[in-house]
């Protein structure tokens, strides 16, 4: 498995448990929000054999954008524009173009910690922080 | 790295900077108008993309000739592309979990890399990893965003081949 599959599965699987029923479009792109800024510690052993601690980078937008188009079309079927990673790149972009945390609007800035906090729970996670 | 979107330069646009000065949001307006004389540019990749899912369309992009000169980059084939994609993408995979760059952002980055020419994103993440691979780069961006790409220290990393 090279490095790009592990990281695409890690993400998968991490939120794939974090949204277990369908997924909502400002949902969507709030975790784009979340994987763009902020970086995610697992903790050690938890991924991987050699037991050390793995830091996730933020990831680019298109990145992001790939990973919630693959998370829909889990939990909202792969039909229509949705499952594309075009279409959240581009709504991104029109909507939510925030670079940092400190860039969130107070309004989503809510929702945004409310999904953090569920990630955080997982397990396999020790914290998600900002990236400096 | 002047984060400054009123200074003249002839960068290449990524998508993103393409997206919202489609949209005529006025920073971008302004730096369209600013550095309309020293020619924006766009590659091929980003073409396709905003086409692509209701992103943008053909007639977008004439219209954004039309008031700015943005125009496709050429001189630079498809094949050129592709293999300067890989070898960036490749300069990242020493840490497996690290920064990391995907196939259509390696794809925006390649020109500017092969050109020596700046390559303007709206993606911070975009941003450093250029910076990182020693490709010029400029934010386009507000805010406290822009303060952090200013003060970004690059971590260069090393492409295969050589530069």
């Amino acid at each position: 498995m090279n490095a790009t599959l592990t990281r695409d599965a890690l993400y998968e699987g991490l939120l794939k448990d974090c949204v277990r029923e369908g997924l909502t479009e400002s949902d969507a792109l709030l975790w784009m929000v979340l994987l763009h800024t902020h970086e995610i510690r697992l903790r050690p052993g938890s991924v991987g054999a050699n037991g050390s601690a793995l830091v996730l980078s933020a990831i680019t937008q298109r990145h992001a954008a790939e990973v919630v188009a693959r998370l829909w079309a889990m939990r909202n079927g792969d039909q229509g524009q949705p499952a594309q990673s075009a279409y959240w790149y581009g709504r991104y972009n029109r909507e939510t173009p925030f670079e940092i945390l400190d860039d969130v609007p107070d309004v989503l800035r809510a929702r945004l910690t409310e999904l953090r906090d569920v990630l955080s729970h997982d397990s396999r996670v020790e914290a998600i922080t900002p990236e400096e | 790295m002047r984060v400054d979107l009123c200074k003249a330069m002839d960068p290449q646009l990524d998508l993103n900077a393409l997206i919202r000065l489609a949209r005529g949001e006025p920073q971008f307006v302004a730096f369209g108008s600013a550095n309309q004389v020293a020619g924006l540019t766009y590659n091929s990749a980003t073409r396709v993309d905003f086409r692509a899912n209701g992103v943008g369309s053909q007639a977008d992009l004439n219209r954004l000739e039309r008031a700015y000169g943005v125009t496709l980059l050429l001189g630079v084939s498809e094949a050129e592309i592709d293999a300067s994609a890989l070898r960036l993408q490749a300069a990242f995979r020493g840490d497996p979990f690290g920064p990391m760059l995907r196939t259509q952002d390696a794809r925006i980055i390649a020109t500017g890399f092969l050109k020596g020419e700046a390559v303007a994103t709206c993606d911070l993440q975009l941003f450093k990893r250029a910076v990182d691979l020693g490709v010029a780069a400029t934010f386009l961006g507000s805010g406290r965003g822009s303060a952090r790409a200013l003060a970004y220290a690059p971590r260069p990393v090393s492409i295969p081949g050589g530069r």
